[in-house]
């Protein structure tokens, strides 16, 4: 659909829902919930959690539905609003199997040096995967950071959000965002370094 | 390590520490994200590409970096394109009911 005509389908949509129409409410569910749900799996991991978060991101919509100015089309207005209420979920649950961000990060010997490899595999981001295994372990890696690294990179890397939207969300400063972001991308590097060792595929 | 490497190493050291306009490592390192991101100068994104030629770990390592990005922004690009799993219809019932019962 192109972008005015989902305009125009999201006011006779918002119009009805404004009004109250039950029908209305339905469609907005039944033709969004699929994909929200699909998003709040990606940060809270177990079914039952993400579907509790898309009913809570669906009510407080429909709270703020007077709100919504239409800056944005209501898909991607419920998508930023589920991403909200699954970090909340995530802070409410807490401690989790996180590892320890520092050993994770470069090292440099005394002399200023990069104590790293010198060689590294050809392969691109798409061909690595292509391999199911390999996106099980990029998953798995993203998921032990821990969370205030893992989210920036979750909202910059994988929603596409800008550093700047990705702060305001997180309620960062843009300097410590981006401080976090690059930590978070170096310590995933590390973690995912056997995809990237020669002939490691 | 042997001496010749060693030699080799500490003469590379002085030289980035010296020459004009030469970043360590370190250095380097600290503008990998602003250089990722489009945001440097054309004076510090010179720099930055003058280590990198001279730098083979650096130079792995900021390749290995831009991989990791774009691993992550296409993780889910596939699943973004497709159709989503429809949804259990306790669930739409379920947030229906909730908004009822408001």
């Amino acid at each position: 659909m192109t972008e005015a005509l989902q305009q125009h389908s999201d006011e006779s949509l918002l119009d009805r829902l404004r009004a109250g129409d039950d029908a209305a409410f339905a469609e907005l569910v039944e033709t969004q919930a699929p994909r929200l749900l699909s998003v709040a799996k990606r940060y809270l991991g177990d079914v039952a959690a993400a579907e509790d978060c898309v009913q809570e991101a669906f009510l407080a919509a429909f709270r703020a539905l007077d709100r919504f100015e239409g800056r944005s089309t209501l898909s991607t207005w419920l998508h930023r609003i589920t991403v909200n209420a699954a970090l909340q979920a995530l802070r409410r649950k807490g401690a989790r199997d996180e590892v320890d961000i520092e050993p994770l990060l470069p090292t440099f010997d005394s002399d200023g040096f990069l104590e790293g490899r010198t060689q590294t595999t050809a392969a691109d981001a798409e061909t690595l995967l292509a391999d199911d295994d390999v996106r099980r372990q990029v998953r798995a890696a993203i998921d032990t950071l821990p969370l205030g690294y893992r989210n920036i990179l979750m909202l910059r890397d994988i929603e596409g959000l800008s550093i700047k939207e990705a702060a305001e969300m997180l309620e960062l400063t843009e300097t410590n965002a981006k401080v976090r972001l690059h930590r978070a991308r170096q310590a995933l590097k590390k973690l995912l370094e056997p995809l990237f060792v020669e002939g490691a595929l | 390590m042997s001496p010749w490497r060693v030699l080799k190493r500490r003469t590379k050291a002085l030289m980035m520490r010296h020459a004009p306009g030469m970043l360590t490592c370190a250095q380097f390192e600290s503008f990998v994200l602003a250089y990722h991101e489009g945001e440097l100068d054309s004076s510090a994104r010179e720099a930055f590409e003058r280590h990198m030629r001279m730098c083979p770990p650096c130079q792995v390592s900021f390749a290995d970096y831009c991989r990791t990005v774009a691993l992550g922004q296409r993780l889910f690009a596939e699943q973004d394109a497709a159709e989503p799993a429809p949804v259990d219809d306790r669930l739409v019932a379920s947030i229906l009911a909730a908004r009822r019962a408001r």
